[in-house]
């Protein structure tokens, strides 16, 4: 896979450029070994049918910094086989520039493509100052993934320019030829048309016979494509000078793309796409008498129990490995293979719970999805490209549910299991013929609710701070898998230094506490603290407090960019109830305290809640999400909200006339005896 | 020192509710008396009606109770919970009505006994709010919960927290029993039983318990029934004999109640007795009784280091709880605190203005080692205190 030889911050849209090359489960997976030694790269003049482009260098003054580009050219041919040529030419206009630009990187995947490197020159002062010899390309591992333990067989090959200068033009090019046997025949491909930096200019042709035409979009640009026949070729083209420069704004959607860029494709519709999927995973079947026997093992529970049991196994008893090289970047293992080998990918995953669903007859099949575009797949052309990750899909109960094979430490009952939103899904089925919905119809909420409880017995002494917090579905998942990575102490440790933060000499008062109920899918943690700076006496001597609700906050920040030409990100499918009662040593009437105020509009919803009980003054904040993102028109309304809810993420109050009270010395004489005591006792049971 | 007994007879009136709503007996009921001009509702907040309803239990202004409570409100809970149950509206509507009659009843008969004083409410979902009580006497306490309607506090179900089902649930529990035992020897045990409950025959009630132990269920309805009628016959003179049966009985299954704490502590069970406070719910546990309570228990079983905590626990629910103080100076006493005894004299002495002498001291258990102690020899100097 090629990649830019410019600073160019992009999103996950990246992947548009390789998306042919990516496998499901990113990147793509492979059976075979990958031999730096065997990666053919040659040196040899651009194809006949590439059509070199001209451009022009002004000024060096008069160009941007640290790095101008002048060319960028891609272009396609499908005649002879996948045939990617590519061609850029920048100038090195400050000292920068030439710090990160003097590299050249080209990314392929040698299993199935070869490299064709056509010139690599660096030009100054009108002459060409550099010999390149094909002999300089080093070819280094690319497995960016091998931490998630996903190994895919790219590689880079690696050019150091030496000597380069400010001033000088590197032109270079190249051509990646082959592609993945997996995909057919069939051509996709994709390419940016602006970036976040400037470009004179931008060149894309393809080429296909005419008896294969391309389907063709341009996306977010008003650029056009000019299609042409000559002899038995199409062509099509498009040329753009001063490509439009695109400012990069932080929390937009994850599947919103503001780049502009084209797509081709030669697949006519998404049941082209499900019929190329289901030809990879129909596979023969392999007797294995241990698969059979777990299947007989599994067929004697009751249904529900079974089809728990199966989805846990593949989650929990199959490790997540990716030998994602040549064809199985798409094609997955045989169940059976994936079961006895005890390691798979997403799709291998999937086969296999697919697979032992049906054998208990329920009705289940793998599900293709992409963690990027999600329900954004509509807006483009059918392709494979699009999909990243599988899922399985199956009905019980007059229930459908999306199950992901790859999430560990989930809720123990099908029904318990947080269900990703995935927004669209592409089964894999004989019968399939589009996208479909994929928004579960359930658990796909994610819920914390905290519930903190102090009590004072005066106005000065420390204060006893319950804090329980109910983590449910993904909010659940999450938190089993910290406390299992991590250990309950680190946990512990974590939350205590959090809240030292606000209170530098709190102290445990008991062992935090988990209780994991994995039917229900909900951890609940407690924790117990004795907090001597809860109250303050300022010099009126009233005693000082303050009540803070603000899980919710992090949800309601402001971006960096305010002024915005893209829409808005929010955290999807977010509950929280974040509820704070301060439990007074006598009545005090705060009743006039008491509000209700609810903050809302179409995106999310806020409701802040200040009132009096017996004792017991209640701060408490709800958050819930009502949308996944907010469009440009209603951003800056959006931005006065979330203005309004960070203003409510705190309470403060204040007790007069506290130090008139009989007994006080006394009494935090006595409390701090006790408190001394049962820190003790904390200490010495070695908790 | 006990702090507490347990007063859970009068509950078992509910019982009453099972029967009339379901057999139509007839069952003499005490007419409510009216004294008080009654309060008018005016309330903004669960606070200020909470007050307002504990003003008129205390005052004994039934009628002000009695317009609080929902025949309406019991209805649709009662349609919504248990649909199967009832095959007309109108049988429906008589069972609430029945149902609200009892439950003034009940109140009738404690307000002119009992203290009530209201601890706090708790939201829950589905628009329920549960406020938590908690009844006074000279001998001691309990807690009940009432169940409101949180727009309108409209009532509609009660709960005393010792036993595990609310009114309402139990009413609806047990006539499902009857339903789902209504053929062949179940349906002659529970008609035994209902016989012997209106007969007051407490032995025939615990024996017919024992006999369907294994045929009846849904057991925890038969357990709030007994536990509701013993709860009854507390005066009794087998009762002794019968609640030991009983309670032979849940322990088998692992359960205990509240009811049982008062026979496990003159057995000197303490743990037993622990277990039994413990098994309250979460409100009433915490309350600075409950933890005096434990405090008191785990003293006497010897585990001074959990008396003291729930002792602490005790002041920090309630630091206006003198009582808490003196269940503090007794776990002292129990474990030979001197310097604890006296910082707590010091409280009682600052804050509720106590005079302190050896009569008081020696109101309670272990204090001898405290009076010839050298801690309190020289606090009495200071203090000059005799």
């Amino acid at each position: 896979m090629f990649q830019f030889r410019m600073p160019i911050r992009q999103t996950a849209k990246l992947l548009l450029w390789g998306l042919t090359l990516l496998g499901i489960c990113l990147p793509s997976i492979g059976a075979t070994n990958v031999n730096l030694h065997s990666a053919k790269v040659s040196k040899a003049a651009p194809a006949p049918w590439v059509a070199l482009q001209a451009y022009q260098v002004g000024e060096l003054a008069s160009l941007n910094s640290p790095t101008h580009y002048h060319l960028v050219d891609n272009q396609i041919s499908g005649v002879k086989g996948k045939q990617a040529y590519s061609r850029y030419v920048y100038s090195l206009t400050d000292i920068t520039g030439v710090e990160s630009n003097s590299d050249i990187r080209v990314r392929f995947n040698p299993a199935y493509e070869t490299l064709v490197v056509h010139d690599v020159s660096v030009h100054r002062n009108g002459k060409v100052v550099n010999n390149f010899d094909i002999d300089d390309i080093e070819i280094i591992n690319a497995e960016e993934s091998q931490d998630k333990n996903i190994y895919s067989g790219l590689v880079d090959a690696l050019l150091l320019l030496k000597g380069t200068r400010v001033g000088d033009i590197i032109d270079y090019s190249y051509t990646v030829i082959g592609s993945n046997p997996v995909f057919g025949s069939r051509l996709t491909y994709s390419t940016y048309l602006g970036w976040t930096i400037p470009v004179d200019k931008v060149n894309v042709i393809a080429k296909m016979p005419k008896d294969r035409p391309l389907n063709h979009k341009v996306f977010n640009s008003n650029a056009q494509i000019n299609t042409n026949v000559s002899g038995d070729l199409l062509s099509y083209s498009l040329t753009l000078t001063d490509a439009p420069v695109l400012f990069e704004e932080d929390n937009m959607p994850t599947s919103y793309n503001p780049y502009p860029f084209v797509q081709f494709s030669e697949y006519n519709d998404w049941r082209d796409v499900a019929t190329w999927a289901n030809d990879l995973f129909t596979t023969d079947y392999i007797p294995s008498k241990e698969l059979d026997a777990f299947i007989q093992e599994l067929k004697s529970l009751d249904q529900d129990t079974a089809i728990s049991q199966a989805i846990n196994f593949t989650q929990d008893q199959i490790r997540y490995l990716g030998l994602e090289l040549g064809e199985n970047s798409h094609r997955p293992h045989r169940p059976s293979d994936t079961f006895e080998n005890r390691t798979g990918d997403c799709k291998d995953k999937s086969y296999l719970l697919a697979f032992l669903l049906t054998q208990l007859g329920i009705d289940a099949h793998p599900a293709l999805v992409s963690t990027s575009f999600k329900e954004s797949l509509n807006n483009y052309l059918p392709s494979h490209s699009f999909f990243d990750h599988a899922i399985v899909e199956f009905s019980a109960n007059g229930q459908r549910y999306w199950v992901d094979p790859t999430i560990t430490h989930q809720g123990k009952t099908y029904q318990s299991k947080h269900q990703t939103d995935y927004g669209l899904a592409l089964i894999v089925s004989p019968e399939s013929s589009g996208l479909i919905d994929a928004t579960p119809s359930q658990n796909f909420l994610s819920h914390i609710g905290i519930k903190e409880l102090i009590l004072s017995a005066d106005y000065m002494s420390p204060v006893q701070w319950k804090i329980q917090t109910k983590f449910s579905f993904q909010e659940a998942e999450y938190i089993r898998y910290r406390v299992k990575s991590q250990g309950k102490e680190k946990l512990s440790k974590q939350y205590m230094n959090y809240y030292a933060k606000r209170f530098p000499n709190i102290e445990v008062l008991e062992p935090l506490t988990i209780d994991d109920n994995t039917t229900s899918n909900i951890v609940t943690i407690t924790e117990h603290y004795l907090v001597p700076d809860f109250w303050f006496l300022n010099e009126n001597n009233s005693a000082e407090f303050q009540l803070i609700g603000n899980y919710a906050g992090q949800y309601v920040e402001k971006p960096n960019s305010i002024k915005r030409d893209h829409p808005l990100a929010i955290a999807e499918h977010v509950s929280v109830d974040h509820d704070v009662i301060l439990q007074l040593p006598e009545h005090i009437d705060f009743t006039s305290e008491t509000e209700h105020l609810v903050l809302e509009d179409q995106y999310i919803k806020f409701i802040s809640d200040l009132s009096y009980d017996r004792r017991r003054f209640r701060f408490r904040n709800q958050y819930i999400t009502k949308n996944n993102s907010v469009p440009v028109n209603h951003i800056s309304e959006h931005i006065a909200l979330l203005d309004k809810i960070q203003n409510r993420m705190a309470y403060s109050n204040s007790i007069t006339n506290v130090t008139e009270e009989y007994g006080r010395p006394e009494l935090n004489k006595l409390l701090t005896t006790l408190n001394s005591k049962q820190l003790t006792l904390i200490s010495n049971t070695g908790r | 020192m006990q702090l507490r007994k347990i007063l859970s007879g009068y509950w078992a009136i509910l019982l009453i509710i099972v029967i009339s709503g379901c057999q139509s007996t007839n069952v003499e009921v005490p007419t409510p008396k009216i004294e008080l001009k009654p309060l008018e509702l005016n309330a903004s907040t669960l606070f200020t009606f909470n007050t307002q309803l504990e003003t008129a239990l205390n005052n004994a202004d039934l009628v002000f109770f009695e317009n609080q409570i929902s025949t309406s409100l019991i209805t649709e809970k009662l349609t919504k919970r248990a649909p199967q149950l009832f095959l007309t509206s109108k049988q429906v509507h008589k069972t609430a009505s029945q149902f609200k009659n009892k439950i003034i009843e009940s109140v009738t008969l404690f307000t002119e006994e009992f203290n009530w004083e209201y601890l706090y409410s708790e939201t829950f979902s589905q628009g329920q709010v549960a406020s938590y009580y908690r009844l006074e006497t000279s001998e001691g306490y309990n807690y009940f919960t009432i169940w409101l309607n949180p727009n309108t506090f409209q009532i509609f179900d009660f709960h005393p927290v010792s036993y595990e089902l609310s009114g309402l649930n139990f009413l609806i529990s047990f006539t499902s029993l009857m339903s789902e035992n209504s053929a062949g020897d179940n349906k002659q045990l529970v008609d035994d039983l209902l016989v012997a409950v209106q007969s007051q025959d407490i032995r025939e009630i615990v024996k017919i318990y024992e006999r369907s132990e294994d045929t009846i269920s849904p057991k925890g309805a038969l357990d709030d029934f007994v536990l509701r009628s013993i709860g009854q016959f507390a005066a009794n003179e087998n009762y002794t004999q019968l609640i030991e049966s009983i309670i032979g009985n849940f322990e088998k299954r692992g359960k205990t109640s509240l009811m049982f704490e008062g026979h496990y502590f003159q057995n000197k069970n303490f743990k037993a007795a622990i277990n039994a406070v413990n098994s309250i719910q979460p409100f009433a546990l915490m309350d600075s009784k409950m933890q005096s309570e434990l405090a008191i228990l785990y003293g006497y079983d010897n585990n001074h280091t959990l008396a003291a905590k729930h002792a602490r626990a005790a002041i920090l629910s309630n630091p206006l709880d003198e009582e808490a103080y003196f269940v503090l100076l007794q776990v002292a006493f129990f474990s030979e605190d001197h310097d604890l005894a006296t910082e707590v004299i010091d409280v009682l002495i600052a804050k509720f203005d106590y005079i302190i002498n050896s009569e008081l001291i020696s109101s309670l258990e272990n204090h001898q080692a405290f009076l010839k102690s050298d801690i309190f020899a020289t606090w009495s100097n200071e203090h000059n205190q005799t």
